[in-house]
């Protein structure tokens, strides 16, 4: 599988989640931005790091990871 | 008496005057034969309907009548005099007589006239055989000249050499105005004029400059009109008149222009733009009319070449033993390291057949979706952002639809250097008056030009375009600006709600947005008015969108904007694209990006992956790939250790370029497939020849969704088609790719592409062009998109937050840095930097204000040294007013000048497109110039 640098994949996701429209619904969408444009290594990726460290990782982008572990 | 329908006579192919649009319908009388005409026609052209040549010098069907050369002279029943017929309009019941001993005497005494001045060195002047002048001259039976060639004359007037394409032989001009309307009327630069009175009448570049130092941008139009052998171009006096023609299609910008390429035998003459070309109707532009000898460079790598590592001398091996050594390289790769490990980049500068065996190359043969296109890198918010918003991925508009618009709203792109073609036509508009608003941080050439003035210049910061059409989108939703009509009939009303009460918000007011955009309040006001109170207005924009970290975001505000004010779906209004290079669109179309098959349906469709796991032999992933980025990303933790690039030079023209080199470095196989050796092939172990677009067979698809046959001009110099070679190494990793042609190819496409279902070349070879759709539903193509229903069935508002960038300028990066491209040169120059555009263009140099200059002790010329927080680079400074205070602009046509060395790999939240448009820079007086 390729890795990553979750860094890259931390701010790429936190951008994701401050520019979804709905606001309403962040995680939501943002879980569907990431299922219909990320590679399944780097989902991966980002949730191990996510996993380890939560304080980096925006309660939207966590909340996002774990609609997609559903 | 008979009626002579057009098509049962021996029309001319140039008709003398313009056609003209009318519904009204006249008929008249043609030396005896009765013929049916739009109301307005000239005489001249129904005589040339009719069958009936007219001797003409200074008409042509390309350029307004005139009136000048007397040739054209004819009699009318009940008329008194020989009036012209170019300027004469056909009116119902008139009698035309176009043969007569009196119409013969005089035309024969203007002909000796013009001989009387003229060179007769006929059979030794390069436009011997290809002269209207020649011609006109045994039409009217000339065999004597009574006034000899004493006396004044213009015989040993000089010749302009300056310009490196064309001559201009002042002793062989006859003063018909034929360039300087040429300059004016289709391309709309008013470079020449004719000075001086009478007999003293000459045609002058800006008047009396050398061609080379004049205003003139070399477009050539003024040498396509040139009845005689005055405007030259330098290769036909150096080779001769070409013998045989091949239609074919330019490799440079989006718009696609059509031309003809003239040689003898396989040797390129000249090229000629089609007068029928869909994207052009006859036009061109200095890069596709002239600057093709990169094509013939002795640069050109011709033979395939191998080295174990980046750090050997490559060696030149067979064709065989070099897809060999690439397929064994990559097969250990994803032995060792896994079926991701691997992956590959289409051009945007290869055909539709080429993209699409590469990405089915990728997906079929490689086993992943790793497959990504350099559209990542300037228009992937285009597809996102319109599909979000109407359901498909391309402009909505042909470029003819500009004609019928009232304002125009051009937001970031600078269409006279970087499409400018496009821009002679929109310059046409704008000139009968229609009204233009301008949205860039630069005041590109179209603020001002020879008889156009931009209504509002809105000079906003860099990085604020959302707020900027927020605020526009306020203004329409809060002053009653919305055609409440057309949201209700053809958009979604829940989504168009939400989006009203977000815009309305006072955070979306121009007042509120003020201090962030720096465009006034009430000048943003007056302009959304102007664009919302047009019967028909438009929104043209480029990569100045784009490239942007909200680039998605803009895109779907525009079509939030369009859509409100109803400005979608008929001649004259849309949301249009510029495209960066030839055939971006159609590289979109093919499936090159990681999540998409070729007609933009997603990887995880299960539909879409059936057809093609079922035609393919091989089951595909219903999972995106990587982007680029992301694969540059994997290189550097050693996951990803195979790339296969198709004519891209990421190492130049990707942003971050020392991460880039990185990235590159780490991998064990990069594989460059391109003309010539560039800055990522330092970085490969296998380079592949590739074919330049004259000797390329297949189609490309520009800005407007054209598809248009691009033709084998000449035999390949590498004895491989690309698509060849793609399928070559697809057999040698074991996945059986087989054509026997790109006819083939395409068929393939249009079976497994409901957008191109209707496309083959046997059609495009009878029809000229298409634009998709193409199917059962539109057979000859859609040039209007949405017209009665958005293709995702009701138009969808999306709201558009307004982020700021995390770019930005602070004390030690107090400047934004923001880059476009030139006329003379196309992006990363390896084409244009190879011929004799250079005169134009010899560096790319940094635009800076007088104030920042000055407070850095900066003067003009001067090399300085530009920072940002990821690298440096030196260039010459150009002090300009150009660009406002804060901001300062360079071009990246270069390697040199390392202008991608200093931006950054922040990028659009959406699809990853780099923000080339801002970077946050320092600028300081350097002393030396160090190549980046």
């Amino acid at each position: 599988m390729t890795k990553h640098d979750p860094h890259a994949l931390v701010k790429m996701a936190d951008q994701i989640a401050r520019n979804i429209p709905d606001r309403a619904h962040v995680a939501k969408a943002t879980s569907e931005h990431i299922k219909s444009f990320w590679a399944p290594s780097m989902i991966t990726t980002l949730t191990d790091y996510s996993h380890k460290h939560p304080e980096e990782v925006s309660a939207d982008v966590r909340g996002a990871l774990a609609q997609l572990a559903q | 008496m008979s009626i002579f329908p057009p098509d049962r006579v021996n029309v001319p192919s140039d008709l003398g005057t313009p056609d003209i649009d009318s519904t009204e319908i006249v008929t008249v009388n043609i030396d005896g034969n009765l013929i049916d005409v739009p109301a307005g026609t000239s005489v001249m052209r129904a005589a040339a309907l009719a069958g009936q040549v007219v001797p003409k010098l200074c008409a042509t069907d390309s350029l307004d009548p005139f009136g000048s050369c007397r040739l054209c002279l004819v009699e009318i029943d009940g008329r008194k005099g020989t009036p012209a017929s170019c300027t004469t309009p056909c009116e119902s019941g008139m009698s035309v007589t176009t043969q007569s001993p009196k119409l013969d005497k005089l035309r024969k005494g203007v002909m000796e006239l013009y001989i009387s001045d003229h060179p007769l060195d006929c059979l030794t002047c390069p436009a011997n055989g290809d002269c209207e002048l020649q011609d006109m001259a045994g039409v009217v039976g000339l065999r004597d000249v009574r006034y000899g060639y004493e006396g004044a004359n213009h015989l040993d007037a000089p010749t302009d050499d300056s310009n490196p394409y064309f001559s201009f032989d002042e002793s062989k001009c006859i003063a018909c105005s034929r360039c300087v309307r040429a300059c004016d009327e289709i391309q709309g630069t008013f470079a020449l004029t004719i000075s001086g009175r009478g007999f003293g009448s000459k045609v002058s570049a800006s008047e009396g400059l050398k061609f080379i130092d004049s205003e003139c941008v070399s477009c050539g139009a003024c040498v396509q009109a040139c009845p005689t052998s005055t405007l030259q171009e330098k290769t036909v006096i150096e080779l001769g008149v070409p013998t045989r023609q091949v239609k074919t299609t330019c490799a440079y910008c989006g718009v696609g222009c059509s031309f003809i390429a003239e040689l003898r035998g396989n040797e390129l003459v000249r090229m000629v733009p089609d007068k029928d070309g869909g994207a052009n109707a006859g036009h061109s532009c200095v890069k596709g009319r002239f600057a093709w000898g990169y094509a013939s460079h002795a640069d050109r790598v011709t033979e395939p070449m191998i080295r174990e590592s980046i750090t050997d001398d490559w060696k030149v091996v067979s064709w065989d033993e070099a897809i060999g050594f690439a397929a064994d390289r990559l097969k250990l790769i994803q032995a060792e390291s896994g079926i991701d490990s691997i992956g590959g980049i289409t051009s945007s500068r290869c055909t539709n057949e080429e993209v699409y065996v590469v990405q089915k190359l990728i997906r079929a043969g490689f086993g992943n979706n790793n497959v990504d296109t350099c559209a990542r890198v300037c228009h992937s918010p285009t597809g996102y952002g319109l599909k979000q918003t109407f359901g498909t991925s391309a402009g909505t508009q042909d470029f003819q639809s500009v004609e019928e618009s009232d304002v125009i709203l051009l937001i970031g792109a600078n269409p006279t250097d970087a499409h400018p073609v496009f821009a002679s036509r929109m310059k046409r508009t704008l000139r009968k008056g229609a009204q233009l608003v301008v949205v860039d941080p630069r005041r590109i050439a179209l603020v001002e030009t020879p008889h156009i003035k931009a209504a509002h210049h809105l000079q906003l910061r860099p990085g604020t375009n959302v707020a900027i059409v927020n605020a526009m989108g306020h203004v329409v939703a809060t002053e009653g600006l919305v055609d409440t009509g057309f949201v209700q009939d053809r958009c979604d009303m829940v989504s168009f709600n939400a989006w009203r009460d977000f815009i309305s918000l006072p955070e979306n007011s121009p007042e509120a947005l003020e201090s962030v955009t720096g465009v006034k309040a009430e000048e943003l006001r007056a302009a959304a008015r102007l664009f919302a109170s047009a019967p028909n207005a438009a929104i043209y924009y480029g990569l100045g969108v784009t490239e942007h970290s909200q680039g998605s975001t803009m895109v779907m505000s525009m079509a939030n904007l369009a859509m409100a004010t109803g400005n979608i779906g008929r001649n004259g209004v849309g949301v249009n694209p510029l495209r960066g290079q030839n055939n971006v669109q159609g590289a979109c179309d093919m499936g090159s990006f990681p999540h998409e098959f070729s007609g933009y349906r997603h990887v995880s469709d299960d539909s879409a992956r059936e057809l093609f796991t079922s035609l393919w032999g091989t089951e595909m992933r219903a999972e995106p790939g990587l982007r680029i980025p992301n694969m540059l990303d994997a290189a550097l933790t050693n996951t990803f250790r195979g790339i296969y690039i198709q004519g891209e030079d990421i190492a130049q023209s990707d942003p971050n370029t020392e991460h880039v080199m990185a990235a590159l470095s780490a991998m064990d196989m990069v594989i460059v497939q391109d003309l010539f050796l560039n800055e990522t092939s330092k970085y490969a172990h296998v380079f592949l020849p590739g074919t330049s677009f004259l000797e390329k067979d297949g189609t490309f698809t520009n800005a407007e969704r054209r598809i248009n046959r691009v033709r084998p001009v000449m035999p390949s110099q590498t004895g491989m088609s690309e698509w060849e070679v793609t399928c070559a190494l697809a057999q040698a990793m074991g996945y059986d790719m087989h054509y026997n042609n790109a006819s083939e190819i395409m068929d393939e496409i249009a079976k497994v592409t409901p957008t191109f279902s209707g496309v083959s070349f046997a059609k495009l070879d009878k029809v000229g062009s298409v634009q998709w759709p193409c199917n059962d539903n539109a057979p000859l193509g859609t040039p209007i998109m949405h017209v009665n229903k958005f293709v995702r069935g009701e138009g969808q508002f999306i709201t558009t937050p307004y982020v700021p960038t995390d770019e930005r300028s602070t004390r030690k990066y107090p400047l934004l840095l923001t880059t476009g491209r030139i006329l003379s040169q196309y992006n990363v120059g390896a084409q244009t930097r190879r011929t004799n555009n250079v005169v134009w263009h010899q560096e790319d140099v940094l635009d800076i204000h007088e104030s920042d200059a000055l407070e850095r002790g900066i003067a003009d010329g001067s090399w300085v040294e530009v920072s940002s927080r990821v690298g440096a680079t030196r260039l010459r400074a150009r002090i300009t007013d150009q660009v406002p205070a804060g901001v300062v602009y360079t071009t990246f046509h270069y390697p040199v000048s390392g202008a991608n060395v200093i931006t950054t790999d922040n990028s659009d939240w959406a699809t990853n497109c780099p923000e080339y448009k801002v970077t946050a820079v320092q600028v300081q007086p350097s002393t030396a110039m160090v190549i980046a």
